[in-house]
């Protein structure tokens, strides 16, 4: 008895909080079912190209990066430019693909929108928005978990490097040179925001035109 | 003598091949008159006034909202029509992820209106209309006549010209429809055009007004 109590108090509880809006609600509702894999996706692929490109500008700054041959440097080069393009042109598919569901799953609220006055930009500006904000967030995750791993991952790698000597050196990476490369940390999350919110108010623009 | 808001071109509308809604109708609305319009269910009264809000364009002959005639005005500018116009849909069509507050503070919202300069209204708004209660709820959570007090409140919030009203009365008590034909009376006072579909006959006995009755597929007005 006592426990069912509980259970009804505690429902009650939550009904009562749902019921009385704790901030501003956002016009296009970013519960959306995808919203949360959208962010954990992108996070992923944000933390591989941190990774990536840091892995690169440690590369690049080691002595014995400059010793390799024309060809090689090239070769290395072209391989990691186009490994980071392709990455950013999945997050762009996601994102624009997510545009669309997005579309689908608001229409009643965008046509509501639109039959109380609200001009394609405000439509297109609310959408674009909320892909901007995942941008940002996973961009942020993506890229601090990388530093992360980086800072934890250098202390064992130079500790490897020390029972096993004949290691190559390229593998050691130097702190020093991480820690100058934290630019790469704010860079990356900008890329991320500008690919989300390009690719959605593209595919919005296109869409809010030919459907409203 | 007062401007013409609205005129009705030799409009024809149909849905499917098979059944006219409305055969070569012509009409004239002026500024600040008010209408009810009458008819059996299935007549068209929804499809009247959605054809009137430009949420609707005619299968042939043309409105004119202001002069404008809504089948050549730009995709891209038909909002600023659509702004003039409280639409108080049949089925309320509130969104369930704002609140109360948030859903009447909408259409002023989408005009990009700063919330500091309209809050007091909506509010003040909020208690005229015997809501004050439900400020913070989900439309899910208010009973049928709050929700359509809701809709009601929303759509004269942004004081547009024109209101068009489906059913505005049809799930609340007669103290309640009383009260909402008296605001719809204020405002018609102020100068603002009003057209109320209903079937409630003690509503309209209540107000003066010409009544436009939708029957075979066309219209017989009865002025006041
Ligand atoms: N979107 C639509 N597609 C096809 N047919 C429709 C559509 N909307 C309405 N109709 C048809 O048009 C006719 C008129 O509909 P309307 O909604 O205008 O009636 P109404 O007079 O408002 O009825 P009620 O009093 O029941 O609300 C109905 O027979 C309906 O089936
Ligand atoms: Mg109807």
């Amino acid at each position: 008895m006592n426990i069912i109590n509980k259970v009804i108090n505690k429902s009650e509880a939550k009904r009562v909080m749902k019921q009385l809006a704790p901030r501003p609600s956002s016009i296009i509702s970013s519960t959306n079912f995808h919203s949360k894999y959208l962010f954990i996706v992108i996070s992923l692929l944000s933390y591989l190209i941190t990774i990536l490109l840091t892995s690169f500008v440690i590369l690049i700054g080691q002595p014995e990066f400059s010793a390799l041959s024309i060809g090689m440097i090239q070769t290395s080069l072209i391989s990691w430019v186009t490994l980071i393009f392709i990455i950013f042109i999945i997050i762009s598919y996601i994102i624009i693909y997510g545009t669309h569901t997005s579309i689908i799953y608001n229409r009643n609220t965008i046509n509501l929108l639109i039959q109380l006055g609200a001009s394609n930009n405000f439509v297109i500006s609310k959408i674009v928005y909320s892909f901007t904000k995942i941008g940002l967030t996973a961009g942020l995750t993506g890229s601090f978990a990388g530093l992360i791993t980086i800072i934890f991952i250098n202390p064992f790698l130079l500790q490897i490097s020390g029972l096993f000597n004949n290691i190559s050196d390229l593998v050691v990476v130097s702190s020093n040179s991480v820690y100058a490369q934290y630019y790469i940390f704010i860079l990356i999350p900008l890329f991320i925001i500008a690919v989300c919110s390009i690719s959605s108010y593209v595919t919005v623009k296109r869409l809010v035109k030919k459907y409203y | 003598m007062a401007d013409t808001l609205l005129s009705l071109e030799n409009v024809y509308h149909r849905y499917s091949i098979s059944r006219d809604i409305f055969n070569d109708i012509s009409l004239n609305i002026k500024e600040g008159d008010f209408y009810f319009i009458t008819g059996s269910s299935g007549a068209g009264k929804t499809t009247f006034l959605k054809l009137l809000s430009s949420s609707l364009r005619p299968t042939s002959g043309s409105v004119l909202f202001s002069g404008v005639n809504l089948n050549t005005i730009p995709q891209n500018k038909i909002y600023l029509i659509k702004r003039k116009i409280g639409f108080v849909f049949q089925d309320f069509r509130l969104l369930p992820h704002l609140t109360t507050y948030e859903n009447v503070a909408l259409p002023l919202k989408v005009q990009n209106k700063k919330e500091k300069n309209y809050k007091k209204d909506v509010v003040e708004l909020l208690n005229w209309v015997n809501l004050e209660h439900c400020t913070h709820s989900y439309p899910n959570y208010l009973s049928g006549g709050e929700q359509q007090r809701a809709a009601i409140a929303r759509a004269v919030i942004s004081t547009p010209k024109l209101i068009l009203a489906d059913e505005p009365t049809g799930n609340v008590d007669y103290e309640n429809s009383k009260k909402i034909l008296s605001l719809f009376s204020e405002m018609n006072k102020l100068g603002t055009t009003i057209i109320i579909a209903t079937h409630d006959e003690s509503l309209i006995s209540q107000q003066r007004a010409s009544i436009i009755n939708i029957e075979n597929n066309g219209i017989r007005i009865q002025s006041k």
